[in-house]
């Protein structure tokens, strides 16, 4: 079984920069996604959408990236939602209790339209 | 690599995919807070992750030579005391997520050095009639 490459991508769709994560978020790709948050922040964009629909799998280092980047935007009174129906991915955000902390959308458009 | 294997392991048994999906968690935070002691202290030693069948059910074990869990924080693990809530956040997420996982995870410093993680698939989540382990060549 090859291994699916990680690709992070981001792009605005209004107010919103909704940063596209595809692949497995673990130890090795976690920066990845850690550097394009920061950078976003850097930007002055503190409104994010992680849309992790092409996600199959994350652990906590994913997780931690992902409460780093909420942190910085919180900073600037900002927003950072998660798109997502991965039941794994999904599980463990229950698990560790982050689903109560994140706003999380079936789907981009969604997540735009919650504001 | 570890998680294919642990989820190949586990799908040869006949585990559902949500088991499977548990599986590679609970191996991949294991390993991950692994690479991080030999990193740590410079370990050049394997890493061993096993799988065997003890008694029927599935059992997992990933053990290193690095520094060895802090005895305290193992303490909190075990007492469930560890959670995002609970300020202990920062490299102990993956602990609580293998003991939320499968209840009954050991995660132990070893006597010389090193830690030790092992959990176990209960046989009654298994439906293959197989007692041998897959061939990975």
């Amino acid at each position: 079984m090859a291994a699916i490459d990680f690709v992070v991508e981001s792009r605005q769709e209004g107010p919103w920069t909704v940063v596209d994560v595809q692949g497995e978020v673990d130890m090795f790709t976690a920066p990845k996604l850690r550097e394009r948050l920061v950078e976003t922040v850097d930007q002055g964009r503190y409104k994010i959408i992680v849309n992790l629909q092409g996600v199959s799998f994350m652990d906590s280092t994913g997780l931690g990236t992902l409460v780093g980047g909420l942190k910085r935007v919180k900073e600037h009174e900002g927003v950072l939602s998660l798109v997502c129906s991965s039941r794994p991915v999904l599980r463990v955000l229950s698990i560790t209790g982050l689903n109560n902390v994140f706003p999380i959308h079936e789907s981009v458009e969604q997540a735009v339209a919650a504001g | 690599m570890a998680r294919m294997f642990a989820g190949s392991v586990a799908r040869h048994f006949g585990c559902d995919e949500d088991v499977v999906e548990d599986v590679k968690v609970a191996v991949s935070e294991a390993c991950t807070n692994s690479v991080k002691a030999h990193r740590d202290t410079e370990t050049l030693e394997p890493i061993e992750l096993l799988a065997r069948l003890v008694d029927g059910d599935l059992q997992f074990e990933v053990v290193d030579a690095g520094g060895g869990i802090d005895t305290e924080l193992q303490k909190a693990v075990s007492d469930g005391a560890v959670t995002p809530a609970a300020g202990l956040y920062e490299g102990s997420l993956g602990l609580t997520l293998i003991s939320s996982l499968f209840p009954g995870a050991e995660i132990v410093r070893n006597e010389e050095r090193g830690t030790t993680v092992r959990f176990v698939v209960p046989a009654g989540q298994m439906s293959a009639g197989t007692d041998a382990m897959p061939s990975f060549d």
